[in-house]
């Protein structure tokens, strides 16, 4: 199993900045992620993927609902409702996830993504590797949360 | 020519629908796992399909062998979020002509699938 390094982290960082810049031309602002050591309360809407293969862990994308309308309304979707905010943030976490694997390779195997609500994730194992970033869009902040070892 | 769209996500089959903006493609239906796909693929016979492969029930890349065993002559876009390159790679030896990574473009998917239909 591979441990996580700031070169990981980069590749995901990369990742949100892409998708942002994709969907709609503006740069999202990535702020320095710190290393998580408490219980972490989530945003209204979290996309989480499960991990195997060469890492394992988690990856959660969370972010609040007005952001999540935006990011429908730049792609397009004038859909107002649960379902699709919970759709998107798990194509989100989806996209970040899967596109890591250009990096990390076709070993860092990852889950359909599963979405949870108005969560808080309890930081039981403190021997994982635990880091968030903070990812400015519009006036809108979200977080990218790492669980790899 | 006739197009099934398959994502297991609302958001990106709305997407690639509102999005395509080629004349002779017409799309005939839509469907959000593997098996739903076959099934769809069965009644309607499409000759393109649009094809995400990590999904629920059957995924992408078992999904596509299957199409092809019952028409070999389909046109399949990979749209995916899986962005290395043994992917991509197993993919087109399954069938599969053309790979298109995730998050796209309005540009990027009328490219791709022009590319898909351009011979015909």
């Amino acid at each position: 199993m591979n441990e996580i390094d700031e070169h990981d982290l980069q590749v995901f960082i990369d990742g949100v900045l892409h998708y942002f810049t994709q969907i709609s031309n503006e740069t999202a602002e990535v702020r320095i992620p710190y290393l998580i050591k408490d219980d972490l309360i989530l945003d209204e809407y979290t996309g989480m993927i499960d991990i195997s293969g060469n890492h394992k862990g988690m990856i959660y994308y969370s972010a609040p609902r007005a952001m999540l309308r935006h990011i429908l309304l730049s792609l397009g979707e004038n859909g107002n409702d649960d379902e699709l905010y919970s759709d998107l943030i798990g194509e989100i976490a989806n996209i970040i996830s899967g596109n890591a694997r250009r990096k990390l390779g076709s070993d860092f195997n990852i889950s359909v993504p599963k979405v949870i609500r108005d969560e808080i994730i309890h930081m039981m194992d403190m021997k994982v590797h635990q880091f968030a970033i903070p990812i400015r869009w519009k006036v809108y902040t979200s977080s990218l949360i790492i669980r790899l070892h | 020519m006739k197009l099934l769209v398959v994502d297991d996500s609302n958001v990106i089959r709305s997407q690639i629908k509102r999005s395509l903006a080629l004349n002779d493609v017409e799309i005939i239906g839509d469907a959000a796992n593997g098996i739903d796909a076959l099934n769809t693929f069965r009644s309607q016979q499409p000759e393109l399909v649009t094809m995400d492969l990590t999904m629920p029930e059957l995924d992408g890349l078992h999904c596509i062998e299957q199409i092809m065993a019952i028409n070999p002559k389909t046109r399949i876009l990979v749209i995916s979020a899986l962005a290395d390159k043994e992917t991509a790679i197993e993919a087109l030896k399954k069938g599969a002509q053309g790979f298109l990574c995730k998050p796209f473009s309005d540009t990027e998917l009328n490219e791709a699938l022009q590319e898909l239909v351009k011979d015909e």
